[in-house]
């Protein structure tokens, strides 16, 4: 299987700026395949990823929005973006840690076009 | 509330509670003595969770032992409403046994990650003189007792 999920993961691995990009579980918060530069704790940004997804997705659903098919937090030293891979709450998410500097539509592109393949790989 | 036999225990335990948002947390040794106590409300509790905690992991010792000469680390159950997370805990020359449970609020994953800021935490916190010898077979009732009254304010 993990060749298949390289395949889903490189494009967005090979995105300038991007430093990390993986493929969890929302429920666990575990990486299910991760690509990422060796200064990256894949197991951290998963867990803290997964986190951040599961209560925006709670948080949009309770305003009757319902489910965020993505998640994008901008900081001073970076960007997290989360998307959803699926239509099942609670199933696969796409994570990815960029550099700040990222271009964030191209980012948001090639996450979305991540997240559809991950579902169909699913 | 976190409770500690040892004080050293008590803040390590208190931040894994607070970051992994576990419902409740023991810290126990591998003879099933309790240390240290979160989210418990009755002293039979913990003697029950603490046995129980204390035999799942003599059983995985040995059965990593077994299987690959080393013992297995970590255990995660999942239930329908709660998940356990169970894992040796290595810190100031002692190896103990940490259990918590959790819910749908967190997540292996984040639980797994805090624990692993409390191993640290737990590795350089200052131990003093209460940090503890090894318990006699024949101290542990007592002990255990001691340790229960200590937790559930009745020492």
């Amino acid at each position: 299987m993990i060749a298949p999920l390289d395949a889903v993961l490189d494009p967005v691995a090979r995105t300038r700026g991007v430093r990390a990009v993986v493929l969890a579980a929302e429920d666990d918060g575990v990486p299910v395949h991760a690509i990422t530069q060796t200064d990256v704790d894949a197991e951290t940004l998963t867990a803290l990823g997964c986190r951040l997804y599961r209560s925006a997705r709670l948080a949009s659903e309770r305003a009757g929005f319902g489910a965020s098919s993505i998640m994008h937090v901008e900081a001073e030293g970076g960007q997290i973006v989360v998307a959803r891979a699926g239509n099942r709450a609670g199933a696969l998410v796409v994570i990815v840690l960029a550099d700040s500097d990222a271009n964030t539509g191209a980012l948001r592109l090639v996450l979305s076009r991540a997240a559809t393949a991950a579902a169909e790989a699913a | 509330m976190t409770r500690a036999v040892e004080p050293w225990l008590a803040t390590p335990l208190a931040r894994f509670v607070r970051d992994a948002g576990v419902r409740c947390a023991l810290v126990l040794e591998p003879s099933g003595r309790v240390l240290a106590a979160h989210g418990f409300t009755k002293s039979v509790d913990v003697m029950s969770a603490c046995a129980l905690a204390a035999g799942i992991h003599a059983t995985a010792t040995e059965l990593g032992r077994m299987a690959q000469d080393a013992p297995y680390g970590a255990l995660h159950y999942r239930g329908a409403a709660s998940q356990l997370f169970l894992s040796p805990l290595v810190a100031q020359g002692r190896v103990l046994v940490v259990l918590a449970v959790f819910d749908e609020d967190s997540s292996l994953g984040h639980v797994r990650v805090c624990f692993g800021d409390m191993v640290a935490a737990a590795g350089s916190a200052p131990v003093g003189a209460e940090a503890s010898r090894p318990p006699l077979d024949a101290d542990f009732e007592r002990d255990l007792s001691r340790n229960l009254a200590v937790l559930f304010g009745r020492a």
